[in-house]
This record gives structure tokens, sequence and C-alpha cells, in this order.
């Protein structure tokens, strides 16, 4: 835990995250959405045709799909405000000379090569709405594990997005994962080989840099049979007035026996709309885990879903979402049981403060057929002040007798005994109040790789910091 | 005679809400579960106010009951007072439409009544009232209606300190049926509400609690045999308003093959109702392949200090405690039943001992016996 007083490590923070750079951009689409400029992102990336037509019929069905009436506020989105693609540099940097250096200075703030230096495989860091950075450690190249933005993935292995890409997430699943079909850029894809692990976590960075600008990654991950692949997104952006957007879709392959864990950890500025659809399938003795931490954004509705397809699958998923002033996290998890044997797990952990509000929003099928499925939910939400707000909105639809179906949630406010006993060991409130969030969201903060859950706790001592007394 | 005064602004409430309110359609988010077009609303609505109290049957005991226009003024006060033309598209059809009657428990007095509803009227309204500290049993018997789908409301007004034991039972079968049960619970007002279901066919229940009051106690409890064939929808809402309020729901479902239950329950605590202490717990027995059980267990919670936790499980009758009984020479059936009545009696316990405990548990669980389940 650091010891500098808060106020300085909150300057600290503004220098790491508040800070933005002039907008320097080699194409800028125009703002606004149409069939010409979907058209001129595909040419502009020279896409296949069959990726062209992809598009278009998806920019129909976002046209035709009405606003989400349900979940959080999405009134103030204006989707004709919006570039929906910038590139920022002609080519993709091929090492980190080759990167601009208005670019290597924003990295450097946020601590990327440095963590690639000690330990990480592979960085994507997505500057703006394409992949500048890309780097594999050789040893996995050598073991066919593919790791590349999302754009190079296409060109390079089509075959592959030929069988999976838009089949796990359809552009008719709803109006945002349309909106993202058709305007997709950037994003990883990875496709581990059959009987590989990869024993580091891949990580991508992602950043917003420009007012009213929309990112709409498109990450897909194919674990062959009996494979293992960690991937780890985090984001972190500078703070801006005009609101902006961000809808990714993630898609994610688990073949029999394999394994996969996706980690995210968003901190959008608190101007961001987050719309996000990640779903991954499993198939036979296969393993999905979503760790999903939200911190950030004005208003985040996402909601990792697993389909358990394969007898014995199995889908974990783990959130933790914090809400302070003017934010709405609307997150929360989707487990689909299909299959025989199958099992799930839900843990959902939200702090809300200042006037924030979270919600949990989970669905829990069981189909006919799934026998001996078992699923278990457990949310716990904490308000911190009495302006803020909780909600819960699980639904669990059951069509099979064999299965074994549970729920549970709570809600409280932190105990004023635990409050005094730390503070009459001299730990100033706000202080106490972070280590008690602390120990609440503990286990969702524990999956974390360790440079994360670092991050987290720095963050909940920095935002507890004024929402006390 | 012409409706007037507080009735007919009553009425008028309702017709305003209506157009805004609009007729439910399928896949309207609080009729996803539940088809609304075999309630055939549009039939009603296009029809005159049902003029008929002899549709009810009372038996009454120390209360004084009759048509609305016979209520006194304390009476008519509260007319939607409980369950508001506004709470939905169902509650304002009621309210404009259903034949109107009271009931009244002065204050410090107590009272038991029974009503039992008949075939006719296609919607009903019952506005009980309860006087500081007095004592209310009730109990609300719908047998089989009649070929059309009815729309019943009780509205029930809890006065302070006062005590309301109330009972809904919807047994025998037939049309499609909604009752609305909307109470309002002033300081110190304890209810305690069990709804019975056993009804084969179409029944939907839509009951909320608003604890308007401080050290207001609600618990509703509900126990229910959804038969093959018959869909069972239960919303509940428990709603706090006020500092030191306590609610409970605890809802328990068999359901055979070809049934359908389905759970919805809300817990909602306004800002400022701090100390409120919440529970929900829904569960759902699943007796063969081809039932099926949605629970939505919700929550909004606008205030820091409260308690709240709901809890949701669907599963299975243990096929080892089935074998067990069987061993021992019970029939499948018998043991099934001996099972689910181990499963309500959770429920059961929770009756204060002026209910008929073993009738009740023997009501739920006769649905169970005689019917083959596999």
């Amino acid at each position: 835990m650091s010891s500098l007083p808060l106020d300085l490590e909150r300057t600290r923070y503004a220098e790491k995250y508040g800070f933005r750079d002039p907008e320097f951009y080699v194409y800028k689409a125009e703002k606004g959405l149409s069939r010409k400029v979907v058209e001129e992102i595909s040419a502009m990336k020279g896409e296949p045709e069959w990726m062209r037509r992809f598009r278009l019929k998806a920019l129909e069905i976002f046209l035709s799909k009405p606003m989400p009436s349900w979940g959080a506020d999405l009134s103030e989105i204006d989707f004709s405000s919006i570039t929906y693609y910038i590139r920022p540099t002609e080519k993709q940097g091929r090492s980190w000379d080759e990167v601009p250096e208005y670019i290597k200075r924003t990295f450097d703030r946020l601590g990327i090569p440095e963590a690639e230096r000690k330990y990480l495989a592979g960085v994507t860091a997505q500057y703006e709405s394409e992949v500048v950075y890309h780097s594999i450690k050789e040893d996995l190249a050598r073991r066919g594990v593919v790791f590349l933005d999302t754009d190079t993935g296409l060109k390079e292995h089509e075959e592959i997005f030929r069988r999976y890409f838009g089949k796990v997430v359809p552009p008719q699943d709803n109006k945002f994962a349309a909106l993202n079909s058709a305007v997709w850029s950037g994003g990883s894809f990875i496709y581990v080989p059959a009987g590989v692990h990869v024993e580091i976590p891949l990580q991508a960075y992602f950043r917003i840099n420009a007012p009213a600008m929309g990112q709409f990654e498109r990450t897909l991950i194919v674990a062959e049979e009996g494979s293992f692949v960690h991937y780890v997104e985090g984001c972190t952006a500078p703070v801006y007035s005009a609101d902006s957007l961000h809808s990714a879709v993630v898609e994610i392959v688990v073949k029999p026996g394999a394994r996969v864990r996706y980690t995210t950890i968003q901190n959008w500025s608190t101007n961001v709309y987050n719309l996000v659809t990640k779903r991954a399938v499993a198939y036979e003795g296969a393993t999905m885990e979503w760790v999903d931490g939200n911190l950030g954004s004005k208003v985040t509705m996402k909601y990792p879903s697993v389909w358990l397809v394969g007898k014995g699958a199995k889908g974990e998923i783990l959130s933790v979402a914090m809400a302070g002033p003017g934010q709405h996290q609307d997150a929360g998890g989707k487990v689909v049981l299909a299959a025989p044997e199958t099992s799930g797990t839900i843990v959902s952990k939200s702090v809300s403060y200042g006037g924030g509000r979270t919600s949990y929003r989970g669905l829990v099928r069981v189909d006919p057929g799934a026998e001996g499925a078992k699923i278990n939910v457990r949310c716990d939400a904490l308000i911190l002040d009495p302006r803020s707000r909780s909600d819960t909105y699980p639904v669990m639809q059951i069509e099979e007798e064999d299965v074994s179906v549970g729920h549970e949630a709570t809600v409280s406010k932190v105990g004023e005994e635990q409050l005094f006993y730390l503070r009459s060991r001299g730990i100033p409130e706000s202080e106490a109040m972070a280590m008690v969030v602390r120990g609440f969201i503990e286990p969702v903060a524990k999956e974390l790789p360790m440079e994360y859950a670092l991050e987290l706790n720095r963050l909940i001592s920095l935002q507890m910091e004024g929402s006390v007394g | 005679m012409a409706e007037a005064g507080p009735i007919l602004s009553f009425r008028r409430r309702a017709e305003v809400f209506l157009p805004e309110a609009g007729l439910p359609r399928e896949g309207d988010e609080s009729w996803r579960y539940t088809p609304p077009e075999p309630f055939e609303f549009e039939n009603l609505l296009s029809g005159e106010a049902v003029r008929d109290s002899a549709g009810i049957e009372v038996e009454a005991d120390g209360v004084r009951w009759g048509p609305m226009e016979e209520a006194p003024g304390e009476v008519l006060a509260e007319l939607g007072g409980g369950l508001g033309p506004e709470a939905g598209f169902a509650a304002a059809l009621n309210a404009a439409r259903a034949s109107l009657s009271f009931l009244l428990l002065e204050k410090g007095s107590r009272g038991r009544a029974v009503l039992r509803r008949r075939g006719s009227p296609r919607a009903l309204r019952v506005l009980a009232v309860t006087g500081e500290d007095s004592e209310l049993q009730l109990e609300l018997v719908a047998g089989g209606t009649g070929r059309e789908p009815c729309l019943d409301g009780l509205e029930l007004v809890l006065g302070p300190g006062s005590r309301a034991v109330v009972l809904s039972r919807a047994r025998g079968g037939g049309a499609p049926r909604l009752q609305l049960l909307g109470c309002k619970l002033a300081d110190g007002a304890d209810l305690l509400h069990l709804s019975l279901a056993t009804y084969r066919g179409l029944l939907r229940e839509e009951t909320s609690v608003r604890l308007e009051g401080s050290r207001g106690r609600a618990l509703l409890l509900g126990m229910a045999h959804v038969g093959g064939g018959s869909h069972h929808e239960s919303r509940l809402l428990e709603e706090h308003a006020r500092a030191d309020t306590v609610s409970e729901v605890l809802y328990k479902a068999t359901v055979a093959p070809g049934g359908r239950s389905v759970f919805h329950g809300l817990i909602r605590i306004e800002p400022g109702a701090i100390r409120s202490d919440a529970f929900q717990a829904a569960r759902a027995l699943l007796l063969a392949r081809g039932a099926r059980a949605d629970a939505l267990p919700e929550l909004e919670i606008l205030a820091d200090e409260v308690r709240c936790t709901h809890a949701a499980a669907v599963g299975r009758i243990d096929e080892e405690t089935l074998f067990y009984l069987r061993t021992r020479g019970v029939p499948r059936d018998e043991a099934v039943a001996l099972v689910a009545e181990g499963f309500f009696r959770e429920v059961a316990d929770r009756l204060p001992p002026s209910l008929p405990r073993e009738e009740l548990l023997g009501q739920v669980t006769a649905g169970l016996r005689g019917t083959a389940h596999r």
C-alpha cells in the first residue's frame, strides 16, 4: 500500500491518466454512420468481399434495431456525432523504434513498455482505432500461437475468420453488436493450437484519445483442444468533455478440454459509454473464465456470457464494479447450460458511492436435457452513502428438472463497527473505508494478475478519498 | 344509481391512466413470461363497469361490509390508496371496471371475514380498511371461475398498530385469473399474507406491499402447486418507504411436467428508508422433466443503511430420498407428496395458529397424489 498522502497520490494519478495529447491523425472518417463510411472503412483496410458484405448487412441490422429500452440511460448517445474510424499511422509498428514518438510517450506514462520488459509476452497496444505496436515472444510463435491485431489476423488467417468470426456473437444479437460488426476496427486475434499452454498472460492496452471518437474493437480468440490461454485487457483513458462511445465485441471459442481466461480492467474516463458484448462458447470438458472489473466510464453495459454446449463444460464469471458520481455500472453475467453435467458460477461484487449506481443484471438458463447441471450465482453490493443506489436484476430460466440452481444476493452498507474498529487504531476514515472496500472485493481481486490487483487497490484508495463524510 | 363523489373521481383517475399504460402486449417487459392475450383485457376495457356486488359471498364477523356506495367517508378516502390505479395497466383496468365493495374494521376491534368469489363478474375490487390497533383475519377464496377471464383486486389499508392475517386461495380451475393485492401499512402495522394456489389454468398474481409507516412489518408467504398445462406467475413488490421497516417473502412451488411457474420479486428501498430489513426467498421444485420454472428476484436499493438479501433456487426431488421411502413400501406418488409436504412445511410453520395449517398443506399437496409424474 502506498504511504503517500492521498491528495498527492491523486495528482500523480491525474498525471498518469488524465493527460491528453494533441490530435494528430493520418486518416479520420467523416462523422456519422452511413453505407459510405462502412464501405470506406472496409476499402481502407483492403478487406475481402465477404467481410465488406458482412459489415453492410450488420449496418442494416443496426439501423433496424431499436435502442434497448431496459438497462442504463442511453438517450444521450448521438450516433451522428461519432467518428467511426481513425487510423493514426499508415503502417503497423514492427518494433518499438518504429512507433511514433508521441504514442510512445503515452504508453510510457501508462507503463506499458516497463510491463512488457518485465515479463509480458506480447502487447497489442491499441492507440485510437488501430493497433500500432505489436510483439510476440518468439517461443510463442514457434509453438504456433497467433497473437495479432484483428485486422492483420483477418489478412493472414482468413480461413479461421470465415469459420468463427461473427458466429459466437452474430450482428443480430443486439444493436451494439450490430454497430460493432459494421464498423469494427482493431482488437486482438488469438489462436492457440491444440495442446499448447500459454503460461504468460497476453495483454492489450486500449485508449481513447479524441473527443467524440468511437472505439469498436473486435476480439476473436480460438483455443483449440486441450489448450490454455489467459488474455488480459486493461483500459485507461484521458478525461474529455464530449461523450465517447466504446462498443466492443469479444468472441471466444473454447474447444473440448481447453481453458480460456479473459481478464478485463475497464477504467474509461467518466464521459465514455461502454457498451460491450462478450460471449464465449465452451465445448465438452472446456472451461471459460471471465474476470471483469468495471471502474470507469459514464455508463457501462456489459454482461460477459458463457454458453456451455458440451458435456461437462464449465463457466465462471467474476465481476467487480464500482460506480461513483454520475456513473452507472450495469454489469453482470450470463451462463447458458445447454449440455449435461455442465456447471457454472457467477460472483458479482459491486460498490456504489457519491451518488453512483451499480446494477447487477444476469441470466441463468438451463435448457432441456442439461441433466445434472449446476449453477450458483452470488451478488453482493456495498452502498457507501445515502445518495447511491444498487440494483439486482437476475433472470433464471430453468427447463430441466435434474438441476441445482441457486442465486443469492445481499446489499449492505459498511459496518459502523468495522469502521470504528479501524479508526480506533488510528486509521483515517477514508483509508478505513478503502480497507473495507478492498476486503469486500478481495475474492475477485485475488484472481487478477498482480499489477492489476495493485492498481485496483490504489484506485479504490483514491476514490474513497472525498467519498467519506 | 349513478356513481358520484370519491367513487367517480377514482374511476376517472383510472380512465386517465389507462391510455397512458396501454394495453399489455406480448413481449412487454412485465408480460414477458405470461402472455396477456388470454386475459382478454380489451373486452373488459370496451365494456361498462361491473355493478354486481352479488359476485362475492361474504361471511363476516365483527366487520362492516357492503357495496362501495354505502361506505363511510373514512373508507372512501382510502380508495386507491393501497392499490392505486397508476400501479399498472391491470390495476387501472380493475379500478375503472370492477364492481366495488368495502370492508371496515373499527379501531381497537377484532374481526373475521371470508369472501368467496362467484363465477360471473369479470372484475371485483374489495377495499379493506383497518382502524388503529385492530386485528383482522381475512380469507379470500376463488374457486373455479366461469368461462370468462377475471381480474380481481384486493386493497388493504392497515391503520397504525393494526394486524392482519390474509389468506388468498386460488383453487379449482378454469378461465385465466389475474389477482391483484395492494397493501399499505401505517406505523407499526403488521401483515401476514399467504397465497395458496393450486389453480388449474392460467393464474397471475400481482402483490405489492408498501411500508409507509415506520416499524411496519410484512410477511408474504406463498405455496403453489402448478399442475401439468397450468401456468402461474407471481409478481411481488416489497416497497420500503420509511425507516425501520421489515418485509419478508417466502414463496415455494412444486411444478409438474407441462407446468410452468414464474416468480418475479422486487425489493425496492426508497431514499431515506434506512434500517430497512428486506428478505426474499423463492424456491421451485421441479417434479419431472418437462416442468419449467423461471425466477427473477430483483433489488433496487436507494438508501445505504439497509439489509437486503434474496435467494432463489430451482431444483429437483432428491432421488435418494424417494428411493429410501420406496424401499419402505411407500408408492412413488405418495413419496413425492411426502417430500413436497416437507418442502412446504417451512412455509406452513410460519403461519399463525389461527390458520388451519394442515388443511392448507393438504390443499397444496393434493394435486401430487394420484397423478403419475414419470
